[in-house]
């Protein structure tokens, strides 16, 4: 429906990069539909908040996400959150509000590079943090499912690129749990159940948030995301296909649910991260994995 | 685009409905080839196969050139013990848009196999991106899916893979390929291309769905090997999928939005994922329908 590409930075009328990303989710998300139903912006050095209300793609829907900043002037970190809710209540703390559940990004307080996608299911953002370079890539909303609204009313997913809400994690962290979480939970442990670092998550029928795996950054060997590249200069832009449980369980736990709005895996081969297609008339533009640079570590972000 | 079924008495009746499938929906017949546009498909009846291959053009003869370097697929194998039948009953799907071929045969009840030949919509190749697929004759096939562990890993679980699926294969010698893409891709005259299955091994594992017994409908690709270890995607089939038919019927029609689907086991229905010893476990096709 909408996006927006720029900069943020600590000059603006909010004084840090990461509020001034916080505001411009709103103010982007209010011009497209979206309602907003708490936004408090305290100077105190307190976390920033913001929580939305959207119609989703029939316009008759109700879907709750929120974002909020956070950081420690201290311990030099400068980060965000996405959340996803099932209701609102004014009275209630972020963290108590109806099916919360929430995941951070890396950010900074000094220049933001910024990738903005927003229609009325679903916001993303890719963000370039702190130089070298780092990509953080954050999704809250609705995916689209392989089932009817009446079956699967609320497909949510949500994913920042860490593994917990407000951890005290600094951009230029390096270890495994910091990570891209539209690419999923490990899968490499035979029929086992998906193994942890994986920093995507979607809600299922049961109202419980539970960590997804993906095609095809999880898909192994002979067609492993890791030795893909192109045909003779074309990329093929892969839908993000989510699934949980185990293998072999046909019918106890496994699922497979449906496909990212808007993010789909782009070959790393001699290509590089801001790398832009047109598809379908939409902008395409191509962000790595936080400090990930292989072949495997890419995802197109559709600008819309 | 088209759907014709009909019954066969012999290879040679099933190959003659299957030119008329065509001929009558657009392909021109010359000699053994049928083709269209530039998409170049030679069937005949061989021994007691009806073999495929495919090419980028006749001569004055009829006989294709450049024809491929792999193995042709064979319908009418004979194979775990059950034997190729007549009188069988066929069900032809003639697409376009790209031009795609699907030949189904249904025997002995619940024995089916299939053909398939087009041309591919991916952009950046450098040949024809004319296309084949069928069954080997390799007599150590394997049905269909192996164990779970096989497939995350292994896809199919080695030797020479679900035999009867489309694209769902090892890389095996070219002998057992029974298929084929012609992609050109870095200067090579070859056909060669590998399957998909670890694009979708961990979705069919996972299938039906434990939520609402369904499965989903998986794209079937098939890429060309290339230097360093690489792959490129040469084939996307626009109206064949791959699907787990746990929770559908054999020959089922499935509507989706303004998409009408058929459903077909790759050979026979089992009980499990996991391939039996006379069955390819819940692999299936579904292929594009376009009959009432």
């Amino acid at each position: 429906m909408a996006h927006a590409i720029g900069f943020v930075d600590n000059t603006g009328t909010e004084g840090l990069a990461h509020w001034q990303m916080l505001l411009l989710i709103k103010t982007t998300a209010e011009a497209n539909g979206w309602t907003t139903l708490r936004y408090l912006n305290p100077t105190d050095g307190g976390n920033r908040e913001l929580i939305l209300k959207g119609v989703g793609l029939s316009g008759t829907e109700e879907i709750y996400i929120g974002f909020r900043a956070y950081h420690s002037a201290t311990a030099d970190y400068y980060n965000m959150t996405v959340a996803a809710f099932t209701g609102y209540v004014s009275a209630n703390v972020f963290t108590s509000q109806p099916g919360y559940f929430e995941r951070g990004v890396c950010a900074h307080n000094q220049r933001i590079d910024y990738w903005l996608a927003v229609n009325a299911q679903r916001i993303f953002f890719g963000l370039k943090v702190g130089s070298p370079s780092v990509y953080e890539i954050a999704y809250a909303g609705k995916f689209y499912p392989y089932a009817t609204p009446e079956q699967y009313p609320y497909p949510m997913a949500l994913f920042g690129t860490l593994p917990n809400a407000t951890p005290a994690t600094r951009y230029s962290d390096v270890s495994s749990t910091h990570g891209t979480g539209a690419r999923g939970a490990n899968i490499r442990d035979s029929d086992a159940a998906l193994l942890a670092p994986g920093n995507g998550y979607l809600r299922d029928l049961l109202g419980n948030w539970v960590m997804f795996g993906c095609l095809p950054w999880m898909a192994n060997t002979n067609n492993a995301a890791t030795i893909r590249r192109d045909t003779g200069g074309y990329y093929q832009a892969l839908k993000s296909v989510l699934y949980t449980g185990v293998a072999n369980n046909p019918g106890t736990t496994g699922n497979v649910w449906g496909e990212l709005d808007g993010i789909r895996y782009i070959s790393g081969f001699n290509n590089v991260g801001e790398n832009t297609a047109t598809i379908g008339g939409n902008l395409n533009v191509m962000l790595g994995d936080v400090f990930r640079t292989g072949i495997g570590d890419f995802f197109l972000l559709e600008m819309n | 685009m088209a759907f014709v079924t009909g019954s066969a008495s012999s290879l040679a009746d099933l190959l003659t409905g299957i030119q008329n499938a065509c001929t009558t929906n657009g392909w021109t017949l010359s000699g053994s080839v049928l083709h269209k546009g530039t998409c170049y498909m030679e069937l005949k009846v061989s021994g007691s196969f009806i073999t495929l291959r495919g090419g980028r053009g006749i001569d004055g003869s009829n006989a294709l050139t450049n024809a491929t370097d792999q193995a042709v697929a064979n319908l009418g194998i004979v194979s775990m013990g059950i034997a190729f039948a007549f009188p069988m009953t066929y069900f032809i799907h003639v697409l376009a848009s790209p031009d795609e071929v699907y030949v189904v045969v249904n025997y002995g009840v619940v024995y089916y196999q299939t053909l398939g030949f087009g041309q591919s919509a991916l952009s950046g190749m450098a040949a024809s991106g004319n296309w084949y697929c069928g069954p080997t004759i390799s007599t150590s096939i394997h049905l269909g899916f192996n164990t779970p562990q096989g497939a995350e890993y292994d896809g199919v679980g080695g030797g020479n893979g679900a035999a009867f699926s489309l694209f769902c294969r090892e890389n095996a010698a070219p002998t057992n390929h029974s298929r084929g893409v012609d992609h050109g891709l870095d200067g090579l005259n070859t056909w060669a291309e590998l399957g998909c299955k670890y694009d979708w091994a961990s979705l069919y594992w996972r299938q039906p769905n434990q939520w609402n017994s369904e499965s989903i409908l998986i794209p079937i690709r098939a890429y060309a090997q290339r230097p360093s270890g690489f792959i490129s995607p040469v084939l996307e089939c626009a109206h064949a999928r791959q699907v787990n038919i746990a929770s559908l019927a054999d020959q089922q029609i499935i509507t989706l939005g303004t998409d009408k689907w058929k459903i077909y086991p790759w050979w026979s229905r089992g009980a499990t994922n996991t391939r039996g010893t006379a069955d390819s476990g819940l692999g299936g096709h579904a292929i594009r329908y376009d009959g009432a």
